[in-house]
């Protein structure tokens, strides 16, 4: 027999709406945080070491993947743990971040993202005891958030992109098929687009012709 | 004793031979059945294993073959069949439970002769002849979800030495992949009256440490309690359980055979309760 020591926390495992995670923010009693549950909506961080690709891409891909998902909220500073009764992790410490520039933030996702989806990040504690949130609305549905990346040189290189989805767990990556099947409703959306602009077209130069009639017409009264 | 007792009784003597070599040659050939049986499914979970990249990895499986042959027609005859539906949406007991993952994925046919959903750290498959199995990642990503304590930084010894067993991923789960398999065999042409589960893990021993697993009833609190060790990094269980016999029931009966491997005895598992007499999990504790 061995044992294990149980170092279980004194909070409890709970869920909480992207609001009443702002409401705590916006109160700086951050500690309330602790055992909030990761979820579709909510995304916490330790860190993002924004200097290196790898925490830039994880900042893209959470941000895409809950834009994707609906809109919801990424809160930088907050450490997880899982969930040995559910299949979840939650907010298990606070770890601040020493200082915070968002617009290295904004930098990142509008080299990564495309479409650069609406977000709006906020800083929250002092003296070097920071949080970050990222609110990020809801992608449109014909326009999902993709993350891109520049790969090789110039002629021999090329862009390629991830499309990625909030689960209550984690940010995943959408499998090939699904992107195809989106394309294709995006080309179908494409081509309806397309037909609207010739009719838009056509109206204004309709409306042309007819102020165009008008003035002929007031002349001759004149 | 006159000739007609004699005769009577050497009457009952042949049929008492009879009884028993019948008896013999049935039970024979129900073992040869289940052994077959445990090779097909076998197979399928070597094919499932090679689609999500597990083959050398740690693995934790459910399966269920009909005893008898039958044949789920209704399988690919639509994206939309109720079948293919509840294969692709199987119904969850809870929220952020240890379950078959059921929103935005598709099946897809495979070989000509069964559906498939890979995903990350599980997989699943049915057949057209009905044998269901599957495949989950027998590591940190689900079977020892949240084993190796808490903390961060993790130490040396918490990301090495052998994995220990989630008891409450074991029973869940298995639950889960139950109830879907007999959900999908009451879409066969002849609902099967037997039908084989079996249940295992491989690749879970590590560095040559077999794994271990809590010897406790899994709440929140006592998660912590002591744990055993196994004997070894793989197993292979199977039992037969007639149709009638419930979900939770055969979801208890598998789920024993593991802890019934590390020296445990069956009211230690988590989720369970006594019902009609008969220990059986119990979702309600989920």
């Amino acid at each position: 027999m061995n044992q294990i020591v149980p170092t279980l926390p004194d909070f409890h495992v709970r869920r909480a709406t992207v609001d009443e995670v702002m409401g705590i923010l916006i109160s700086g009693d951050f500690q309330s945080i602790l055992g909030i549950r990761e979820d579709v909506r909510v995304e916490f961080k330790r860190e993002l070491d924004l200097r290196q690709e790898s925490g830039r891409h994880k900042l893209a891909k959470a941000v895409s993947a809950l834009a994707n998902s609906g809109g919801g909220l990424l809160v930088v500073g907050v450490g997880t743990e899982r969930d040995p009764t559910t299949r979840s992790d939650y907010a298990s410490q606070i770890t601040y971040l020493e200082s915070v520039d968002e617009s290295v933030y904004y930098k990142v996702l509008a080299e990564l993202l495309y479409p650069l989806t609406k977000v709006k990040t906020e800083t929250f504690g002092t003296a070097q005891h920071y949080l970050i949130s990222i609110s990020v609305d809801a992608a449109e549905l014909e326009a999902p958030v993709l993350v891109t990346k520049t790969i090789g040189e110039s002629l021999n290189g090329g862009t390629i992109f991830g499309y990625y989805k909030r689960t209550e767990i984690e940010s995943t990556h959408v499998k090939h098929a699904e992107v195809h099947a989106l394309i294709q409703a995006g080309q179908r959306l494409q081509q309806i687009g397309d037909l609207k602009t010739s009719i838009d077209q056509v109206i204004i130069q309709l409306a042309s012709i007819e102020k165009t009639l008008q003035i002929l017409k007031d002349g001759k009264q004149l | 004793m006159n000739e007609e007792e004699r005769i009577l009784a050497l009457e009952r003597r042949v049929q008492e031979l009879e009884n028993r070599l019948s008896s013999s040659s049935s039970s024979t050939k129900t073992e040869e059945l289940v052994k077959a049986n445990g090779k097909v499914i076998q197979i399928e979970l070597g094919k499932l294993a090679e689609r999500i990249k597990l083959v050398d990895e740690p693995q934790f499986f459910v399966g269920s073959s009909p005893l008898f042959a039958t044949a789920i027609s209704s399988l690919f005859e639509s994206a939309s069949s109720p079948v293919n539906k509840l294969f692709e949406h199987p119904g969850q007991v809870r929220e952020n439970g240890f379950v078959l993952y059921a929103a935005d994925f598709q099946s897809t046919i495979v070989e000509g002769t069964a559906r498939e959903i890979i995903l990350r750290s599980q997989a699943r498959r049915i057949t057209r002849s009905g044998e269901f199995t599957a495949l989950f990642e027998g590591g940190d990503d689900f079977l020892c979800w949240a084993m190796r304590g808490e903390g961060w930084p993790m130490t040396p010894s918490q990301l090495a030495g052998p994995w220990t067993i989630n008891p409450l991923v074991l029973v869940e789960s298995t639950h889960n992949c139950v109830t879907l398999a007999k959900q999908l065999l009451a879409y066969a042409e002849a609902e099967p009256t037997l039908v084989q589960f079996v249940i295992g893990f491989s690749n879970l021993s590590r560095d040559g440490k077999a794994p271990y697993l809590l010897d406790g009833k899994a709440d929140r609190q006592r998660l912590g309690r002591p744990k055993v060790q196994g004997p070894r990094g793989d197993c292979f269980f199977s039992i037969i359980a007639p149709k009638e016999q419930s979900a939770e029931r055969v979801a208890f009966r598998l789920v024993a055979e593991i802890y019934h491997m590390f020296n445990l005895v069956d009211d230690v598992i988590p989720y369970t309760a006594i019902v009609d007499g008969e220990r059986a999990i119990d979702i309600t504790q989920f």
